[in-house]
C-alpha cells in the first residue's frame, strides 16, 4: 500500500511521537511483522495507522494477546479526506487492562472494500452497516449489510465530502437561500419550472417501494442518481468558486450596513398569497349536494301500538342504510 | 355442563378434540407508532405462539444528519444540535462536544465553570434514571403510579434547570471554554433543597417497585446477558455494569473533576432486567453522594469562562475521541479537525444504538411480553440512537 503513508506522515506537526512504554510498542512486540505508524492524538490516545489488508489480523490478535485484551471495540467509524482517500478509524478499550487505543488505516475514495470485524465484534455489525451506506465502504464478510439508517433502498453516501448538504436540500424544495444566503438566487423561471414540477411529483399518490415493480424501482434509481449526480454537479461548480477565491455571496457582511434585501422570490410571492387567500376563504364544497331527505315514518308510541313501533324503527333503518349505501356511492364517483 | 351452540343445540356433554395442528410461524410488526417502543422504533418479531424466535429491529426514523450538519457549522454553531441528540441527558450530551472542542483546541475551563457543568449533569442524570423509573414501570404494569411519582420529582429537577438556564429540556447552556451565564444567585441552596426532596422520591420508588412480587416475577433472568456478551456487543453504562462489569467512564478513564470525589460504582450479578433497574436505582443514590460533595466544594465566586477567547476558533489540525459517562452508557464525540473553523469530521458515539443491537439475543426464545420488558430495559431515547 503506497497510498498509506502519503497524506497524514508529512502534515502532521512533530513531536507527536508516542511516549516510551505506550501501548503501541506493545502492539509491536505482539505483531512485529505488522507495520505501525504511531502518534499521538489530541486526546492522548495513540493512534496507529496500519496497512488495509492487516486489520481484521491486528484486531484479532488484539483482542486474544494476554497483554493487550482489546475486548471493547468501543466506536468504529470512517473520515473522508476526498483526494487522499478515506480514513478508517477503530477506538478499542481494554477494560481488564485500561488502556486504550487507536486504530487506523487508509483506503482508496473509490471502490473501498475493508474485511469485516463483524465476527471478531458483534458491536461492528451495525457500526459497518452505518459505515457502508453513510460512506460507501463495503465490507467483505459482513453478515447482514442493509441500510440502516437510510431509507432501504436509497443508494447514496451522505458523509462524503462529494455529498454536498445544500444543494440537495434545494433539490428536495428546501428554499435554502434564505436561511444560507451562500447561494445566488436562482431565475424567477427555473424556479416555477421547478415549483411546478415538484408540485405535479407530488400531487400522485407516492407508491410504496415494496409495491413496485421491477421496472418502476428501476426508474426510481435513476432518478435519484440523477437528482444526485446534478446536486454534484452544482457542488463543484460551487466549490470551484470557492477554491478560486471568489467572495461568497452572503458572507459575513460589515457591521452597520443594510441588512441585505430579502430573495426575490419572497415578495412575488407574498402578494399570490394574499390574492389567492380571500377567494378561498369561504370553504368551496365541491362535493356533489347531496338529495333530498325522505319522509320518515312517525314511531308511535311503545304502549299504544308496540307492533306498529317496532315496523316503524325497522323501516327507518333501513332508509338510513339506503341513505348511506347512496351517499357513499356518489362519493365515490359511481 | 351445559353448552349451547349458536344453532340453540343443547350439548349436554363436553366435546374433548383431539387434533394435531401444524402451526405456521407468525410475523409481528411492533411500532414505529407503538407506546412501548419509547419513540420511533420498529421490530418484526417472528413467534412460534407466544414465543419470539427472531427479531429485526428497524431504526432510522428520526435520523436528521446531525453529523453533517455539525461539519457544516463552525464549532460553536453546532452545540445546539446536542441537546437534540440525548434529550433526557441533554447536559451531558452538551458537556462531551464542549470537551472535545476544548481539548482539541487547548482551552482551560476555569475551575467554577467546571463544578457548575458536573453539577448540572449529575442532576441530569438523577433526571433520566426518574423517566427511565416512570417509563419502565409502565412497560411491566405500573401503568399510573410510577410515572406520576416519578415526574413529579424530575419537574423539581427540571424546575432547577429552568432557574438556571431558562429552558427545561433543551438548554443550550453549556458554552466552549465555559457557561453561557452564571447561575442564579441561590443556586446553591435551590440544589441543596431539590436533593433533599429528591432523596425521597428515591426512597418512594424504591419502596413502591424493588420489593413488589410482580415486578421482581416480571423482571427476574428476562433479557439476561453475561459479561462477554455485553462487552461484544458494545454494551455500556448501567446495561454493562448490570452484568456485573465495574466499567464507569467517570472511573476508569477520568474526565474533569471527578477524581475529587468519593463514590461506589454499583455493579449487578446476572445481567438481566431486574438488575438493571437495581443499578440505576442505586446510581441516582450515588449520585446524590457526588452532587453533596460538588456543592460542598464548589468555589462561591469566581470567572466561569476563560479571560480571553478567540473570536473563532480555528484549533490545530488533530483528532479527539472524547468519551463521557452518560446516563446510558458511554457517549462519544470523535472530531477531526483540518485546521479551518469548522471540524471537519464529527462522529457522535451514541451509547443506546449499540445497546440497542443488542437487543435481538436477549428476546430470543422469550415471551412476546417479556421482549417488551427487555426493550425498555435498554432505555432507548431515538433520538441519540439515530442522531
Amino acid at each position: 500500500m503506497t497510498s498509506r503513508r502519503t497524506p497524514v506522515a508529512s502534515e502532521e506537526p512533530p513531536g507527536n511521537e508516542p511516549p516510551p512504554g505506550s501501548i503501541a510498542e506493545t502492539y509491536r512486540e505482539v505483531m512485529p511483522l505488522v507495520d505501525f505508524d504511531a502518534a499521538m492524538t489530541k486526546g492522548d490516545d495513540v493512534a496507529l495507522t496500519i496497512p488495509l489488508e492487516s486489520i481484521h489480523e491486528v484486531l484479532e490478535r488484539g483482542r486474544d494477546d494476554a497483554r493487550l485484551q482489546m475486548n471493547l471495540l468501543r466506536n468504529q467509524t470512517a473520515v473522508d479526506w476526498e483526494d487522499r482517500g478515506l480514513e478508517i478509524v477503530y477506538h478499542l478499550y481494554s477494560i481488564p487492562l485500561r488502556q486504550a487505543v487507536t486504530i487506523k488505516s487508509w483506503l482508496p475514495a473509490e471502490g473501498a472494500v475493508v474485511e469485516s470485524v463483524a465476527d471478531l465484534y458483534p458491536m461492528a455489525d451495525w457500526a459497518e452497516r452505518e459505515c457502508r451506506e453513510m460512506f460507501g465502504i463495503e465490507f467483505i464478510g459482513h453478515p447482514d449489510p442493509r441500510n440502516l439508517l437510510l431509507d432501504e433502498d436509497i443508494d447514496i453516501h451522505p458523509l462524503r465530502k462529494s455529498h454536498p448538504l445544500a444543494p440537495i436540500e434545494m433539490e428536495q424544495g428546501v428554499d435554502v437561500e434564505f436561511f444560507t444566503k451562500q447561494y445566488p438566487p436562482p431565475e424567477p423561471a427555473e424556479e416555477e419550472d421547478a415549483a411546478d414540477e415538484t408540485a405535479a411529483a407530488a400531487a400522485p399518490e407516492r407508491k410504496r417501494v415494496e409495491d413496485m415493480t421491477e421496472e418502476e424501482r428501476e426508474q426510481r434509481r435513476a432518478e435519484q442518481a440523477e437528482r444526485v449526480a446534478r446536486a454534484r454537479e452544482l457542488a463543484a461548480v460551487r466549490r470551484a468558486e470557492r477554491l478560486a477565491g471568489a467572495p461568497p455571496a452572503g458572507g459575513p457582511r460589515p457591521e452597520g450596513a443594510a441588512p441585505p434585501p430579502p430573495p426575490a422570490a419572497a415578495p412575488a410571492a407574498a402578494p399570490a398569497a394574499a390574492e389567492v387567500a380571500p377567494s378561498s376563504a369561504p370553504v368551496q364544497d365541491d362535493r356533489p349536494p347531496a338529495p333530498p331527505p325522505p319522509e320518515l315514518p312517525t314511531i308511535p308510541d311503545a304502549e299504544e301500538d308496540p307492533e306498529g313501533r317496532a315496523a316503524a324503527q325497522a323501516e327507518r333503518v333501513r332508509i338510513g342504510r339506503e341513505l348511506a349505501a347512496a351517499r357513499r356511492a356518489q362519493l365515490r364517483g359511481d | 355442563m351445559v353448552q349451547q351452540t349458536f344453532e340453540g343445540e343443547v350439548l349436554t356433554e363436553p366435546v374433548v378434540v383431539e387434533r394435531e395442528f401444524e402451526t405456521v410461524d407468525m410475523n409481528i410488526n411492533i411500532g414505529p407508532q407503538h407506546p412501548a417502543t419509547h419513540g420511533v422504533f420498529r421490530m418484526v418479531l417472528t413467534v412460534d405462539g407466544e414465543i419470539v424466535k427472531d427479531a429485526v429491529p428497524y431504526i432510522g426514523y428520526m435520523h436528521r444528519g446531525g453529523e453533517k450538519l455539525s461539519e457544516n457549522l463552525d464549532y460553536r454553531g453546532a452545540l445546539g444540535y446536542q441537546d437534540r441528540t440525548d434529550y433526557l441527558a441533554a447536559f451531558n450530551s452538551e458537556w462531551v462536544y464542549v470537551n472535545a472542542v476544548e481539548r482539541l483546541a487547548g482551552i482551560e475551563v476555569p475551575e467554577r465553570a467546571e463544578y457548575v457543568r458536573l453539577i448540572l449533569a449529575e442532576f441530569n442524570r438523577i433526571l433520566s434514571h426518574f423517566m427511565f423509573m416512570g417509563a419502565f414501570g409502565t412497560d411491566v404494569g405500573y401503568f399510573g403510579t410510577a410515572f406520576t411519582w416519578t415526574f413529579k420529582e424530575r419537574e423539581r429537577i427540571q424546575d432547577l434547570f429552568e432557574a438556571v438556564c431558562g429552558d427545561r429540556i433543551m438548554y443550550n447552556y453549556f458554552r466552549v471554554g465555559g457557561l453561557a451565564w452564571e447561575p442564579h444567585e441561590t443556586f446553591v441552596e435551590d440544589s441543596h433543597w431539590v436533593l433533599d426532596q429528591v432523596e425521597v422520591g428515591i426512597t418512594d420508588v424504591d419502596e413502591l417497585m424493588t420489593n413488589n412480587e410482580v415486578f421482581v416475577a416480571r423482571c427476574r433472568d428476562i433479557g439476561a446477558m453475561t459479561a462477554d456478551e455485553a462487552i461484544a456487543f458494545g454494551v455500556t453504562g448501567p446495561m454493562l455494569r448490570a452484568s456485573g462489569v465495574p466499567f464507569d467512564l467517570r472511573v476508569d478513564e477520568p474526565y474533569s473533576i471527578y477524581d475529587r470525589f468519593h463514590w461506589e460504582i454499583p455493579v449487578g450479578e446476572r445481567g438481566d432486567v431486574y438488575d438493571r433497574y437495581l443499578v440505576r436505582l442505586e446510581e441516582m443514590r450515588q449520585s446524590v453522594t457526588i452532587l453533596r460533595q460538588a456543592l460542598d466544594q464548589m468555589p462561591t465566586s469566581g470567572p466561569i469562562e476563560p479571560e480571553r477567547m478567540p473570536a473563532r476558533l480555528r484549533p490545530e489540525p488533530g483528532e479527539i475521541y472524547m468519551r463521557q459517562e452518560n446516563p446510558r452508557g458511554e457517549y462519544g464525540i470523535y472530531m477531526v479537525s483540518d485546521g479551518t473553523d469548522k471540524p471537519w469530521r464529527v462522529k457522535m458515539r451514541s451509547p443506546c444504538f449499540h445497546n440497542l443491537s443488542s437487543l435481538r439475543p436477549q428476546v430470543l426464545n422469550t415471551y412476546l411480553a417479556d421482549a417488551v420488558v427487555a426493550l425498555g430495559s435498554i432505555d432507548i431515547v431515538l433520538c441519540e440512537v439515530d442522531r
